[in-house]
């Protein structure tokens, strides 16, 4: 008796561990600088976490679908170099007069094309996804060479700046972005069949195949969707520099891979999954933005953030494998 | 004809290889002379070193994504040493010892804390090159000047070097070390008890442990082992440029990544193993090299490999798929 009323107190604590490191980090940097709570601090958090969120459910959705194995597992490398390739594209479109939603159709062409590659060579012929995605982020990150010369390529539009600039509900509408494509996704895989299908490929393939779920379809369909969303945030990037410096996908592609990996500590069974990215990216964004706030050295903050994280991950683990 | 049919297949990737090689003898000039293929050799050490070090944890069911991170920190302890008045030897050790450090720390947190592979090599990538920043207050190089002796030697030293008609034909002692490093792998893996065991628990965990396999123990010399070469390998890197640039790491990371699965599309089971990733290593020291004689221009050369591996890889998983329908048929 006495033990079916303790389990349920400590799974609670164990299953919102990863929140409390989160709340904790909070308090910590709210102590040492109280601007850290602002309003105004907060959305411009939002704000930092846009892009990096927005690619990471794309990347979330195919870890999920995907499996967990350490190399024969879902994974998509080249979603950093198909987010620069699309906002590469727009650049380029709009410094040739073209409309801006021309461009971003164009981008989300390509960008569905090169999901659709993924999903064939993964789903059809069977590679394995590491590989696979390697090759296209080679591919890609020549295809962003050639299509910006290596040169930084201003974006100028009128409704790029209006995304960036203007302030709905005291927050600038890129965070609402987020906002709205975190519920989208979190909605898609959370309260649809879509979800339960996607959760229930990676998690045993062959079971799913003989429930009558067509496996092949659902798994290229998270790599269509990661593209989308890579494109959602190429389109940000843009938006918040109002250029592009050809590389930026390279130097975000582990930030993106840590973030959708990170998720899994916001989780009770310790799987990848959409509120945790959502979580995750907040935590890198909070992270970042605390530190500068506290005038650590920029060269600093990449250790400690990936200290914390392990130390996160590493609390979270071992309390999990105490109870189970 | 069924047998060449069988031989085309069992052996795609070399073919492939054949094709690309036999294809810029023709059409790239200085191509094919004895003093362009060593210069290649000479400039695949360092790849080869670490994609020795890949090779293991991923035998082991792993991936090791800090190899750029002890890389730049072999490279870092060295320049530190030699600059602290260090003899070159004492300095190598450190450097050395401190890629086998990281090594035990990830194996730590993945097998005792169980981590993910994934997430514990991210996080230590990060650390690594943040480490590597703050040493350097923020990424400014460290250039040595006129250190010579031996750490001028590990990366700079020849072995032979003769004047022939094509250019200078040149054998480095690096490539001889890094070769060294691969026939000591290559025989810890396929003679030794240690390689088979890894072998095993990188194939069934679960199953190797309940044999008897020390499978931890594997696993986390993997990781070790991992370290060291990476390390060996910024010591190569910063004696060929006689100085330190932090965060030069990840131009190797994902390359290895690529021999070893080259690599293991020529095991007739899809192992990783160490003559497949030789292979791998020149494949991508000619690719480059070909393009480069060719006039191929640096942005178009990332499209062409990334679509050649592509290719190579496709072509083995077919291979593969045709093979599995062909045993499900028969049944």
């Amino acid at each position: 008796m006495d033990n079916k009323e303790k389990r349920p107190l400590s799974s609670i604590v164990i299953q919102y561990s990863g929140y409390i490191a989160f709340l904790g980090v909070v308090i910590l940097f709210t102590m040492k600088a109280p601007v850290f709570l602002n309003p105004k601090n907060i959305s411009n958090i939002f704000l930092q976490s846009s892009v990096l969120g927005i690619v990471s459910f794309g990347l979330t959705g195919i870890f999920i679908g995907g499996g967990d194995h350490v190399i024969r597992g879902g994974t998509d490398l080249s979603i950093t170099s198909n987010m620069a390739v699309s906002a590469a594209i727009v650049a380029v479109m709009l410094n040739n007069g073209y409309h801006l939603l021309l461009g971003i159709g164009l981008a989300l062409i390509v960008s569905l094309a090169i999901g659709a590659i993924n999903a064939f060579a993964v789903v059809k012929l069977k590679m394995i996804p590491l590989l696979v995605t390697i090759c296209m982020m080679y591919i890609l990150q020549g295809v962003e060479k050639l299509i910006t010369n290596n040169k930084v390529i201003p974006a100028n539009s009128a409704i790029l700046s209006f995304i960036a600039n203007e302030e709905i509900l005291f927050a600038p509408i890129a965070a609402w972005i987020f906002v709205i494509v975190a519920l989208l996704v979190y909605l898609l895989y959370n309260s649809c069949s879509y979800g339960n299908h996607v959760s229930a490929i990676g998690g045993n393939e062959l079971a799913a195949r003989a429930s009558g779920i067509n496996v092949s379809l659902i798994v290229a369909s998270t790599y269509l969707l990661a593209g989308v969303l890579a494109v959602i945030s190429g389109i940000l990037i843009l938006a918040r520099l109002s250029s592009l410096t050809p590389g930026v996908g390279d130097l975000m592609l582990f930030d993106v891979m840590l973030v959708s990996y990170l998720g899994a500590v916001f989780s009770k069974r310790f799987r990848p999954n959409i509120p945790g990215t959502f979580f995750g990216a907040l935590f890198v964004g909070v992270l970042t933005n605390g530190f500068t706030m506290i005038n650590v050295p920029s060269y600093w903050v990449y250790a400690i953030k990936g200290a914390l994280i392990l130390i996160t991950v590493s609390i979270t683990t071992m309390q999990r494998r105490r109870v189970l | 004809m069924e047998k060449i049919k069988k031989v085309l297949y069992e052996y795609t990737t070399v073919i492939m290889l054949l094709i690309i090689f036999i294809f810029f003898s023709f059409s790239a000039d200085g191509f094919l002379t004895l003093s362009n293929i060593t210069t290649v050799l000479s400039q695949s050490s360092v790849l080869l070193l670490v994609s020795i070090g890949m090779c293991f944890v991923v035998i082991s069911g792993g991936t090791d994504l800090s190899v750029a991170a002890t890389y730049g920190l072999g490279g870092m302890v060295t320049v530190l040493c030699i600059q602290a008045g260090l003899p070159a030897p004492a300095a190598f050790l450190l450097a050395v010892l401190t890629g086998a450090i990281y090594g035990l720390i990830n194996s730590f947190l993945i097998l005792k804390v169980h981590i993910t592979v994934w997430l514990t090599t991210l996080g230590t990538l990060f650390i690594g090159e943040s480490i590597e920043k703050i040493v350097t207050k923020g990424g400014t190089p460290i250039y040595l000047s006129k250190v010579g002796g031996l750490f001028d030697y590990i990366g700079m030293g020849t072995l032979y070097s003769s004047q022939s008609e094509s250019g200078v034909v040149t054998i480095k002692f690096s490539i001889l070390l890094a070769i060294i490093v691969a026939l000591i792998a290559d025989f810890l893996l396929r003679k030794t008890v240690f390689g088979r065991n890894l072998y095993a628990a990188g194939l069934q965990r679960g199953a190797a442990k309940l044999a008897g396999v020390p499978v931890d123990k594997c696993v986390a010399l993997a990781f070790v082992i991992s370290g060291m070469c990476c390390s060996l390998g910024g010591i190569i890197g910063t004696s060929v440029l006689s100085s330190y640039i932090p965060v030069n790491g990840r131009y190797y990371l994902l390359d290895a990544i690529g021999t070893v699965f080259i690599g293991s599309t020529m095991h007739n089971r899809g192992f990783a193993n160490i003559p497949g990733m030789l292979a791998g290593v020149l494949f991508f020291g000619l690719l480059t090299n070909g393009l480069n004689l060719l006039g191929v221009h640096f942005y178009w050369q990332n499209v062409v490999r990334g679509l050649l591996i592509l290719l190579i890889l496709a072509m083995d998983a077919y291979r593969r798929n045709r093979a599995l329908s062909v045993v499900k048929n028969k049944k």
